[in-house]
Formats: C-alpha cells, structure tokens, sequence
C-alpha cells in the first residue's frame, strides 16, 4: 500500500513540474481605509508551504502560476482570495473581520453566516484535528469542544469511545451525537452491545471507519435548537463533517498533498507495584496461588515444599540445590526446574512498542465546470498487546460539475476497510494475568504452553485464567469491515429576480456495511468447550441504510434591513439490518478452529427494518445584520413505533441580537463584536416497539452453565412468547431545551469569548420495566423516567500576539454538565447498565447519571467515618451508591506559537472530579501486588486510616502478623467501596512540533514531531482512568481488567506539490 | 430543463406515496417467528416444568435437603433453610409462570385460534394444555398460598390481584374435572414427538388427569374432606393402573437435552451432593433393596449418610447413585406407586375406594422398588419383614403410610415436601444451624414484593403473615 502511494506521489510530481509555469508577482496589501497592513500572509490557495509574509509596510512577493489562487490574510482581517491570471502586480484591500463573518455549515448541510445563529456551534479544522496525527476521531477531539465529553474505553486499535453532548438523555439508549459526512447521516455507533461488559472484548463502534486525515472541517450542532431540522434523530446534538473537496483548489494542476507519519505507542502508566514477595499464600511459597501473599523473593530457597535448601520432595529426587527453588512450571515445560529467585517486570515484559503507520494522500482540483477530490488513506497499526492491531483501508473520490447554467450536480463516494484484532478484557481478559502476575514468576521466560503439547497452556495460576501469551497467540477476537458511504444530489439555482433566489437540492445516499465478528476460544483453552476444547462464535451484522433528500430554499432580500429565508423539504430514511451468529463448541482436533470442526452448533437470525419519513421547514428572518430569528419545524413519521403512534412534530426558534450594531455601540474598539443568543426547542427519539412475537429459548442447565441448552429436543422445535412486552401505547422520548448564550469579541477580535447555558428536560424514557414474575413477562418495554441536564459551556481564544514572524493564540473550552436522575418508573429504583450484582453502574433516582452501586463501608452516623471491627478490619455496610462516574467539570486547554517557520502546539486536558469503579485497584490489594500491602508487610503494621471502633472511638487497631495483614487486605477487597478510585485527571494530550523546513510555490515540506498522552496526572492510584468497561452509557464507570490506555510520539512528514 | 424538474418531482412525489403506504407493516417480525405451531409451546412448557421439577440446582430447586434426603458437602444455606440469599421462591415463580404457564396459556390460544383444527383434536389438545396448567396452578398455591390467578399471565396487567387460595384450588378441581370429560380417546391429541409424557395417546392422558384429580383431591382431605372424597372418588376408577401410565418426561442421553442432574452433578463435576443420615439409616436397617438404587458409596465402598446442615467429607460420605444422574434418566411427574399409597390413605380415611388399604400400600412400595430397578423378588423379600408389612409395622395407618412414601419419593423433592407438610410423618429433626421452623411454605418472592406491592402486602396479611411458618389452608394439621 505504501510503496503505491509513494510512486503516485513521484509521477504526480513530475507532472507538476510539467505543468506549472510560474512568475513572480509583487504587490501591497492595506486595509479599507487605504492603510498599509504589516506582516500579512500571502499564499497560494491549497498549498500552506507556499506562504510568505509582507514586510512592515505590507509589501510582498510570490512565485505563483497564472492559474493559482493567491489568499491574503491576516490577523483581524477578512481573508481574501485573487485569481492571479495575467497580474504581476497585485494591490490587495482587506476588510475587517471577525470570525462571526464565517459561513458554517448547520443541520442538513445548509450554509449560514455563524453571526446569523442563535445557538451554540463550534468548529474544529482539519488542521487542529490531525496535528498530532490521531488516527481515530474520537481522540482526535478530545479537549477541543466544549459541551462536548470524550470517554475512551482503552489505548486498543479500534477502541470504542463514548462521545455525548451535554450529557445523557437516555437510560439504556442511544445517547451519542449523529454524524453527517457530507450531508449524509451515517451510522456511528456500535452496532452490538458489550451488555453487562463484564466478558469477551469490546465492539469497535462505526465511527472507526472516518479517517482523520481526510476531514476538512468538522461542525459540532451541541443543542437541540441547532440540530431540531433532524427531528427524532436529533436530540443527541450533531457531528457535521465536512470532508476534503476541490472546491476553491486552484484551477489547472492538481494540489497534491501527502501525509506520512509513524508513531510508537507504550501503556500510558505503568502501574507501580511491589517487587518484594513471592507468589504464595499466608507466607507460604504456592506456585499455584494466584496471590503474591507469599515469602520474600530472596528467602524462596527456604521453602518448605520447594526450596533447594530444606528437605522436601524435590531435594530428595534431585538433591540439595542451595540457593535455588523448584517452579513446577519449568518442569512442565521442559526447563530446568531449580532457579535461583529473581524478580521480573512481568507488566513490562508483556507490552511492545505499538507502532501506527498513518499515510494519507489527497489531490484535489478545480476545473472550469467544477472540481473533483481523491483522497487514500492508511493506518496500520500494531497494538501493545501481542497479536493487536488495526487495518485501515479508505478511498475516496467526490466531484461536482455544472450541467447547465440552473444545474449542478455532485457525488461523494467512500470506501473503507478495516480489520481489527483484539484481545479479551475484564473476567475473560489478558490483564487478570498480567498485572498481577507474581514477580517471582518469569512469565516471559517460562514457555506458554507443556513441553510436547502447544495446547496445553501453562500459567502461574489455574482454572479460567489461561496464561495471557498462550491466549494472545491461540485465540481470536476480531473484527472486519466493509464499507461504502456516500451520496450524490442534484442542485436547481434560478434568480427569480434580483433579490430573490431559488434553489432546489435532491439527494440520495447510502451507507451499507458488513462486518464480520470472530471469537475463537481456542482448543485447549480451560473450561471452554468440553474438554477445553475450546468454542468459536461467527457473528456478521449487515447494515444498508438509504437516505433521500429533498429541499427547496427561497431567499429573498426584502429590503436593504430586512431578509427572509425559507427553506421547506423531505427526507426520507430507511435502514435494514441483518444479524446472524454461529456458535460451535468443542473442536475435534487441535490446529483448526473453525467452525467446521466443532461438535455442536448453534445459529440464529435477526433481522430489522426502520424508516422514517420526515417533513420539514425552516425560516429564518434577518433585520439590519442585527436581529436574526429562525423558527424550525419537523414532522417524522417513524415505523418502529406502534402504529397509532407514529407522527411527532418537533419545534424549535432561535433568535441571534447582535448588540452591537446597535447605535453608540458599533465602534467600540473594546468590544468590536457582540451577540446575545436564546433558543428552545424540542425533540425527540424513538424506540423499538414490536408486536408480539416467538422466539427460540434460551436457557442455562443448572449449576452447569458451560455449554447453552440447545434445541431441538426429540426432533420438535420449542418456542416461547417474548419474555419482553411491549407497550401498545409507548411513545417517544421528549427532550425540551433552553438555551441562552452571549458571542463576545474584544480589542479588535483579540480576545474572543463565548459562553452558553442550557437546560435539558427530559421525559418519557424508553426502557425495560421489570415485571411482577405473575404477569407471565419479565420485562415490559414502556415510557418512563426524566433526567435533567444544566450545562454551561465557555470558549475563550485570545490571539496575544499577531506577527508576521510570531503568532500566539491560546484558547480554552470549559464544560460544566450537571446530568440528574428526577424519576424512573413506579416500583423501580433504579436501572441497570452493566457490571455485576454489585458492584453495578446504574441510573438511580435523585443522583448524577451514572452511579456506581456496591457494598459500602459501615459508617458511624454521626462522624460519618468508616467503622472498623475488632481486628481493625472495616466493616460491610448495605450495598449504596458507592461513586458517582460524572465529573464537575472539563477543561481543555490549547495553544499554538509560530516562529517563523517552527509551529508549536499544545492540547491539555483536565477532567475535574468523578469516581469509577476500579476493580483493578482493589485486586491488586487482594492479591498482595499492592504498593500499600507491600509496605504494611515490610512496616508489619497497617492501620485503616481515619476511621472508629465499634464502640464509636478512633480507631487505634494496628493489625499486624503476615497472615493477619494478609486478611485485612482481602478482607477490605470483599467491600466494592474500597475498589472506588477518584477519575480525576490531567493529561498533556498532544503536544506537536512542526517544522516547515521548504516552502515553495510548487513545493513544501514539513516535518512533524508529535506526542499523544504523553504526561498524566491523576489520583487514581495505580491506572489511567481513561480505560474502563462498556461501549454503552456504563462508559467511565467501572473498570475491571480493562485493556489499558496509551500514549504515543512520533514523527510525521508532509509534501504539497 | 423543465422536464427535469418535472420529473424529480414526480420521482420524489412517487417515493413518498410509497413510502407512508406500507410504513405500516415496517415493524412487524418477518424474520423472527410470529406464528409458530402450538405444540412448539406446549412441549418447551412441558420441558422446562420438568428441568425445574427435577433440578438440584441450590437456585432452583432445595427440597432434597428440606426432606432430608440429602445433605452437602459445604454450603449449608439450603439446608439450613436459608432461600432468601439465591432468591429461590423468586426463580420458582418466575419459572413457572413465565417459563411454564405463559407457554401453556399461549399454546392454547394458538389451539383456540386455529381454524383448520378437527373440533375433536382442537377439544382433546386443549384440555390436556389445561391439565397441565392444573398441575402447575396446584403447585404454586400449595407452594405459596393465595397467588395472581384470575389477573395473572397478562403483560398489560403490571398489578395483577392475588386471589384466594381456596377459591382457586376449588376452581382448579372443577377445570380438571371439565378437561377430563372433554377427553375423547376417539379423536387425535397432539403428536407423538410435541407430546413427551404420551406420545400422543389420549388415553394415557385421561388416566395422568384422574390421577392427578386423586391426589388434589387427598390433598383437601384435612380442611375438607367432603369435597376431597367426592373428588377422590370420581377419579378412582379412571385412574393409573400401572406404572406403564407414569407420566415421564423422557430425556436423552446426548447433551444437551440431558437429565438437568446429569448437568448438575457430572458435566458440572461438583462434589456437593451426598446422601443424608436420615434416609440411609432406615435404608440400611430395613435392608432396603433400594439403597444401591438410591445412592452409590463413600470412597471405602460403604453406606454412610451425611448429616444435613453440617458440613460432610465428600470422601467418607455416600454420594446420590449414577441412575440418579444418569443423562436419560426420566423426570417425573406423577406415578402410579404415588396414587397407590393415596388409595390405601383414601381407604383408611373411608372413602369408597377398590381395593384394601394393605394391598394398596404393598402396590405403592412394590411399585417404587421396580421403578428404581429392583426385582420383583427384592420387593417380596423386603415386604416380608415385620417392620415393613402392612399388617405388622409400627405406628397408626397415616404413620405407616407417609413413612414407606416418604422413602418411595426419593429423587421427587417437590411432592416429597408436600407430602411432609400433608402428613407430618416422619417427624424430621431441625437440620443443624437450621434458620427458621420447618418450612411449609415459600415466602413471596422479593420482585412481587417491589413490583406489586399493593396486591403483596394485602395477600401477605390475608394468609396470616408472609413466613415460611404460616400453614396454608390444606395443611390443617
């Protein structure tokens, strides 16, 4: 793949050298009054490399070629764009600007001026996302919009991410933005839950398949009133993208960009833990133990039962080996088995470098009827789990042309590839045996598996919990991905006279997906399959969603104060979905896990169909470019819900004041630029409502729960009603939001702030109520529960210094997002997310969404401090909510200095408050590999800090003893309290150095040193808090041998010709 | 240029007539089944009634332990009473109402809603759809007391009434006694392979709903006996006549369509389930030719029970026998050595019954003895004994009786506990730690509880406190 794109990339060059003819063209550039602007920047369109600067009395002087387009710039100016043609002397006039002057792109891929709008959008270039060459989007916009919170799952290639725009709106629905490629909706979400998201691996979500590289711009619509022309899809906020085109390139040669990066990835904290002890229990060397509550390292040759130094089984067959111990596991595995003790870092012997190869070439063109993109991109990517990684395939080519002088037409094609290898987390998961792995066993060294037999696994520990090099190497958790998605659409314009314009838009695209899942256990994986001889799963879901768009949109400028806009139109969008699995259990022979090979199988079928149909209009009223009122109506009629109920309209108005064009105010040089906005709307989203129907049972068999009952028995099929009911009458979630924000810029657009409240109401949740078990159901599918969101959003850039030379901007996003729970329905307390009996993460009435529930400590009630017992050990309470997952407040941090030809930017990131669940954590004091149980038993004495007796007084028990302490610490770990960890954290999220060591007319280089995650602060104790269970709304939460999160550096290059 | 326009909108008008048309068939299921047969529900109802009556799942199913069968190795919860940490009652009635009843109920309205249906089949299918519901009603009010009967099994309905538990059984009885006359052994009932107890033989099907009219109808005998006798009566003649009419849930021999024991004692490979001091030591004094039958040895090839609610050595301590877990072993669900020691109570209690009690109760034991395996022989030489012959035995009629049943229910946990509270004989000591009285009923479960509260808390107060001590209305002394 690379080797293709570098001899494109060479035969384009020459065709370059080819075509282009280039002069030198000098001129002046001033502002409207005529005078002179130092230092600003002229370049050709399409090609950054090929800036220069104008000297104080704003001369400059380019290489251009009579068809390249120059842009003038600079700092508070409008930017403005000469076609050079025959010019050799160019006298260039800028009008003062403020970014308000900028045209955004809002709901349904429509234009407007951002001065115009009444709610809260923020853009993000392309530039801004991949400066630290993130491969995935999610990451690529953490700490860069406000409103907005990013939860990664893990560092994994392909991991999932939780977006959410000013909170949660849903229990146990869908509560993330939709995304818009080009004006077309495409899925992003996971299309299979990870459930309780406490086995298996977690479920890449679609967004995966965007390529960074290839996005122009990207729109974030955070309120309802911003995204209500969307209907019963756009309650979650909107994710416009907008990728690369040929729009605007220059005309005649083809711009030609290429990107290349590599970057190494490592575990983004190595979680310190104790170095002193040996696997074992209460003191005793057990080479089977999964604790390390064993003798000190050094005195291992003392063991009773394996030293070489006492008398013992093994000395009595092969002698005294003083010095020396017996590791049953060498002996398995054909080693010697006499070692002298040592102490490995099994946690870093475990992890490689990553490593993420990233190329991306664009040519982008404009012709005289239109213009046309190609874009390719790569990622191949090696996870710092052994056997991880990602490819990445995509293609794109989108084009427009002008068929005649009224029409237009245009199309967008994308085409991608991935294939993703992943490891297992949580109970089946890698990391159970790797961080706490005993320090006394070399897990590296010792081979994985009994000498003679590759599928006999040998590990420190028994049972489940298969030694994590054997998995990593025998098993398969993969994804595959084929994806096409796109659009083309035809545009009518027509002058129905001087102020009035017409245009008319069609629009159809689709985007049709498979992907094929593959989990294989193996032969010879403990307690899978009989005999261990392991199980595969085969699962494909197929998604085609086909969307249709029509609008028609009317502007009229009234007069020279007042102008209207009216846009009316349909969309229609229909989605099939086809879900099929197989299961086979238990391979005949080892070597070929396939389904073919297993004994017994199993396979069923889902398989769905939804469409919506929607009707829409907006009109937007404009008077003096100072007061602007838009007001938007849709109605949906949608087929998954019941029939009597089907059509919603969904409302929403917003009004922009911009102040100051107000008299007296409009030449203020301290505030040069401000605007009042207030919006409400509402939306809504649907659920799946069906009516009744069968289906195949599924059922454990006792104690035994290895193998599913499977049908038929004696030849008949067994069918049941769905345990699931649903209600006849179940309408949409409703959610109304008010919003009110003001647009600030001061000293001549240096300063630019933004600010914005809002308030969500939310009710008729759309979840399972649990049934009385005499109803005959376990769960009905009903109306129920109301949350509430208060956010306030704030965006601050301050551009310090404006210089030909030296450019400094520092910005910043701050979210604070208040998520409560005011009701669910009558008789249920609380909804499950995911996680165990408890610990679980819930939604619970009156308490910030989500809640982690689990045993608690005992408290006094009066000191409110934990009570500890007789031997000092705290005491178990009733299970309660435990923590609190959602944090007080984001802030993200960005800065950006130029010196001449050296760019430095910077991204920080800091998470305010919030707990989550680290299950993690509290093993690591169960099974002795804690920092905290190393030190008590070295100190022999551990004391439960700040907490009373049961009589009420300080506690004063120093527990003391081996085994004792021992107790203590598995004791505290049955108490899921003491696995709550504060999520709060610090990150230096990425950090990049760019060189533009060439920049010609026809050619630049740049060269990019970059680092992701590279520093963290945080008071978790031993992880990153950003890894954690689930691809649902339990994201954050709650973590329990979760695959870890990464940080990055590399070094990336870039060539425009 | 017109023409275009003209026809995008024609094109565009066209979709979304097409498109609201038929938006209203969208969300019905075309891949998941929304008519199936109803024999498919009738059998997986069938099944699933006979894994939870035949399970020793400690989530399921305790009663081994509660009538002192068995014992455990090492978790005593169980044993010692405790239901409430597993939430037992709350798996028992979620099993059968949801796993159980609902198929029943949802079978016959496909059986009431088949039009192509021979009337006489559409009237024998039916009623045996309802004598099956018979026996799950019966077990649930005889397992909790008053219980959603008349609201129950309707999704729409989240606080479904509790109905009397009397009114109920009475109402119980009249439907068997309807089902019974509506079976006619001229027309077909369901097929051989939807119908696992008779393979499809009506017949058998009148006999197992005359059995069961029996013993609901033994079971009123304390609190009435008037209607008990009536019942008894009626359903004497048309009852079992052998164990060839046992109504029998045949399992297989491959998984994973085993015996629920098979997967609970050897796919699961656990050594928690031993043989209980109380039965063994009756079993070895009356040199019971069903003790190997019962159980297998300890490690020593000795006969030694465990005592229930202590802890017990896997090793030293004799474990349930292999026919106990074999894969194809059958589930069961009424017997004819059952019904023949309830004619030989019926005889004692004076009802006109064929037969005398003796030779009732000599069938009863004879009976189970060959169902387990036993010879012919075994059984006449164990009959001989004084301790054991009708005539010669200790104790008063009902002693005698509820003792050689008590033993003859081996393996059949529910109606042994039934037959426990029915009789009160043997009188079982507490188990070890045991943490309340002797059960005789399950308290409500835990979701009833949050869910219906209302509808809990008066049903609760009505039976006299929701305890596990609270007698219910048959169980009069």
């Amino acid at each position: 793949m690379r080797k293709t794109l570098m001899l494109l990339a060479v035969l384009l060059q020459w065709s370059v050298l080819v075509i282009a003819q280039t002069k030198t063209i000098t001129g002046q550039v001033m502002d409207d009054k005529g005078n002179p602007i130092p230092f600003a920047t002229v370049k050709i369109k399409g090609n950054d490399a090929s800036g220069v600067a104008a000297d104080e009395n704003g001369n400059f002087s380019i290489q251009a070629s009579p068809l390249a387009v120059l842009v003038v710039s600079a700092a508070g100016f409008t930017a403005q764009e000469i076609t050079v043609g025959d010019q050799t002397n160019i006298n260039v006039a800028l009008n003062s600007s403020s970014n308000l002057q900028e045209v955004v792109v809002t709901a349904l891929g429509i234009s407007r001026e951002k001065k115009s709008l009444g709610y809260a959008t923020q853009s993000v270039k392309g530039d801004a996302l991949v400066q630290a060459a993130n491969t995935g989007l999610a990451g690529a916009l953490q700490g860069k919009v406000s409103g907005v919170q990013i939860t990664p799952s893990s560092g994994m290639p392909g991991a999932s991410s939780l977006i959410t725009i000013r909170g949660a709106r849903s229990f146990t629905g869908n509560n993330t933005p939709l995304y818009v490629v080009d004006g077309m909706p495409i899925s992003s979400n996971a299309d299979l839950s990870t459930g309780n998201s406490v086995t298996g691996t977690d479920i890449a979500n679609r967004a995966v398949d965007i390529d960074p590289n290839d996005i122009a711009n990207i729109e974030v619509l955070k309120g309802q009133a911003a995204s209500a022309l969307y209907g019963i899809r756009a309650s979650n906020g909107v994710i416009v993208i907008t990728t690369k085109s040929g729009k605007g390139a220059s005309k005649g040669k083809p711009q030609v960009s290429f990107n290349s990066s590599v970057s190494f990835d490592d575990l983004s904290r190595y979680p310190d833990l104790q170095t002193t002890y040996a696997q074992g229990a209460n003191g005793a060397f057990n080479p089977n133990a999964s604790t390390s509550y064993g003798p000190k390292v050094v005195d291992l040759p003392k063991s009773t039962l394996y030293g070489g130094d006492t008398t013992n089984q093994y000395t009595n067959a092969d002698g005294m080996h003083p010095g020396q111990y017996y590791v049953p596991q060498r002996a398995l595995t054909g080693l010697n088995p006499w070692v002298t003790p040592a102490v490995y870092n099994n946690v870093r012997d475990f992890f490689d470098i990553g490593t993420i190869f990233n190329n991306s070439i664009s040519i982008l063109n404009a012709t005289d009827r239109g213009s046309y993109a190609v874009a390719l991109g790569s990622t191949n990517q090696k996870g710092i789990v052994p056997h991880t990684g990602m490819n990445r395939y995509n293609a794109k080519i989108a084009g427009e042309t002008k068929l005649s002088e009224h029409f237009k037409a245009s199309f967008s094609g994308n085409f991608i590839n991935s294939d993703i290898d992943k490891a297992p987390s949580a109970n089946d998961g890698i990391i159970a045996t790797v961080y706490p792995a005993p320090v006394s066993y070399d897990l590296k060294g010792i081979p994985n598996h009994a000498e003679g037999n590759i599928y006999s696994p040998v590990g420190y520990r028994g049972g489940a919990f298969v030694n994590p090099y054997w998995g990593q190497e025998h098993n398969t958790w993969n994804e595959k991905t084929n994806r096409f998605f796109g659009n083309t659409n035809v545009t009518y314009t027509a002058d129905l006279s001087s102020n009035m314009k017409l245009d008319v838009k069609y629009q159809i695209g689709a985007d049709a997906y498979t992907t094929n899942y593959q989990d294989i256990w193996s032969f010879g994986s403990p307690t899978r399959g009989s005999n261990n001889n392991g199980d595969i799963t085969e699962y494909t879901y197929t998604n085609t969603t086909l969307n249709s768009l029509l609008t028609g949109n009317f502007k009229w400028d009234v007069s020279s104060d007042f102008g209207l806009n009216l846009l009316v139109g349909n969309e229609i969008v229909n989605t099939n979905t086809k879900y099929l699995t197989a299961y086979g259990s238990s391979f005949a022979f080892a070597g070929w896990n396939h389904m073919d090979n297993t004994g017994t199988k199993d396979a069923t079928e889902t398989s769905s169909k939804y469409r919506t149909f929607g009707n829409f209009a907006n009109l937007s009223l404009s008077f003096r470019q100072m007061l602007f009122l838009s007001v938007t109506g849709r109605q949906d009629i949608v087929s998954s819900m019941p029939s009597n109920n089907r059509k919603f309209f969904y409302p929403s108005a917003a009004l922009g004041f911009v102040f100051t064009e107000l008299n007296g105010l409009d030449n203020s040089s301290f505030l040069n630029f401000g605007k009042l906005r207030f919006s409400v709307a509402q939306v809504g989203q649907a659920g799946t409502y069906r009516s009744n129907f069968y289906t195949l049972p599924a059922y454990g068999g006792g104690f035994y729960s290895g193998s599913p009952i499977l049908y038929p028995i004696n030849g008949i099929k067994a069918y049941i009603p769905s345990d699931l009911v649903y209600d006849p009458n179940l309408k949409p979630q409703n959610t109304t939001s008010y919003e009110i924000g003001a647009d600030l810029n001061f000293f001549n657009n240096l300063v630019e702030v933004n600010y914005t409240f809002s308030r969500q109401n939310v009710k008729d949740q759309i979840f399972d109520v649990p049934s009385p078990g005499s109803t005959g159901a376990t769960e009905f599918r009903t109306n129920g529960g109301k949350i509430h969101t208060n956010a306030h959003e704030a965006t601050i850039n301050i551009n310090a210094i404006r210089k030909a030379d030296v450019e400094w901007s520092i910005g910043a996003n701050f979210s604070k997002i208040d998520n409560y729970v005011d009701e669910l329905a009558p008789g249920v307390e609380s909804i499950f997310l995911g996680g165990f009996t408890t610990p679980q993460v819930r939604a619970g009435i009156g308490d910030k969404f989500p809640v982690i529930y689990g045993t608690s400590y005992a408290r006094d009630e009066k000191t409110g401090k934990v009570i500890v017992d007789a031997n000092g050990t705290p005491i178990a309470g009733a299970p309660a909510v435990i923590g609190r997952a959602a944090p007080d407040f984001l802030l993200g941090a960005n800065t950006r200095i130029r010196f001449k030809m050296l760019t430095l930017t910077a991204v920080m990131d800091w998470k305010q408050g919030g707990e989550m669940y680290s299950g993690t954590t509290g093993l690591f004091d169960n099974y002795g590999v804690s920092k905290a149980s190393e030190e008590a038993r070295l100190k022999n004495a551990v004391q439960f800090p700040d907490a009373v007796k049961e009589d009420g007084t300080p506690n004063d028990i120093v527990v003391s003893g081996y085994n004792n302490i021992q107790k203590y610490f598995q004791d505290i770990n049955t108490i899921d309290e003491s696995s709550i960890v504060k999520s709060s954290f610090i990150k230096m999220r990425e950090i990049s150095l760019r060189v533009q060591a060439i920049k010609k007319a026809n050619f630049g280089l740049g060269v990019n040193f970059f680092a992701r995650n590279l520093l963290l602060w945080t008071n978790s104790p031993y992880l990153d808090p950003e890894s954690s269970q689930g691809n649902t709304n339990m994201a954050g939460a709650f973590e329990r041998f979760t695959l870890p999160q990464t940080k990055s550096f590399g070094v990336g290059i870039n060539l425009q010709f | 240029m017109k023409k275009l326009i003209i026809s995008i909108a024609i094109l565009q008008g066209l979709l979304i007539t097409s498109c609201t048309k038929d938006i209203s068939s969208y969300n019905d299921e075309t891949k998941r089944a929304a008519n199936v047969p109803a024999g498919t529900l009738f059998s997986n109802a069938t099944r699933n009634l006979s894994d939870n009556l035949v399970s020793a799942s400690v989530n399921t199913n305790p009663f081994r332990f509660i009538v002192k069968h068995w014992s455990m190795a090492t978790y005593q919860d169980e044993a010692q009473f405790d239901f409430s940490t597993r939430n037992i009652p709350q798996t028992w009635w979620g099993a059968m109402y949801r796993d159980v009843l609902t198929d029943y109920k949802e079978s016959a309205k496909i059986i009431t809603d088949d039009a192509t249906l021979l009337e006489g089949e559409k009237a024998n299918k039916l009623a045996i759809v309802d004598i099956m519901q018979v026996y799950v009603f019966a077990n649930l009010v005889t397992t909790f007391g008053d219980i959603p009967y008349s609201q129950a099994l309707d999704p729409g309905n989240v606080y479904p009434v509790y109905d009397d538990a009397k009114t109920v059984y009475s109402d119980l009885l009249s439907r068997l006694a309807a089902d019974i006359s509506a079976l006619n052994t001229d027309n077909k009932g369901f097929s051989s392979s939807e119908d696992f107890l008779y393979a499809g033989s009506v017949s058998k099907w009148k006999k197992f709903a005359n059995t069961l009219r029996f013993k609901l109808g033994m079971i009123l005998a304390d609190s009435d006996a008037a209607t008990a006798k009536a019942n008894v009566e009626a359903a004497d003649a048309g009852a079992f006549t052998s164990s060839d009419d046992d109504g029998l849930m045949p399992y297989l021999s491959a998984t994973p369509n085993t015996n629920p024991l098979y997967a609970d004692i050897i796919l699961g490979g656990r050594g928690d389930y031993l043989a209980a001091e109380d039965l063994m030591d009756p079993l070895i004094d009356l040199n019971d030719p069903r003790k190997s039958l019962y159980f297998g040895t300890n490690n020593d090839g000795e006969y030694v029970g465990g005592v229930v609610g202590a802890g017990n050595t896997y090793s030293t301590t004799s474990k349930p026998s292999a026919q106990v877990s074999a894969a194809d072993a059958p589930g069961i669900f009424l017997t004819y050595s059952e019904l023949e020691f309830y004619r030989a109570e019926a005889i004692e209690r004076g009802f006109t019954v064929a037969g005398t009690a003796a030779e009732h109760y000599t069938n009863g034991i004879k009976a189970s003895i060959l169902d387990w395996g036993g010879s012919a022989g075994d059984a006449t030489t164990y009959l001989a004994q004084p301790e054991v012959a009708y005539a010669t035995a200790t104790g008063t009629w009902k002693e005698k009786i509820a003792f050689q049943k008590w033993i003859a229910l081996y393996n059949r946990p529910m109606d042994g506990w039934l037959e426990l509270r029915r009789l009160d004989y043997p009188e079982l000591t507490l188990p070890v730690g045991a943490k309340s009285g002797f059960p005789v009923r399950y308290q409500y479960p835990n979701n009833e509880q949050q869910l219906n509260p209302a509808n809990y808390t008066s049903a609760a107060s009505k039976i006299g406190g929701d305890e596990v001590e609270t007698k219910l209305f048959w169980d009069a002394n």
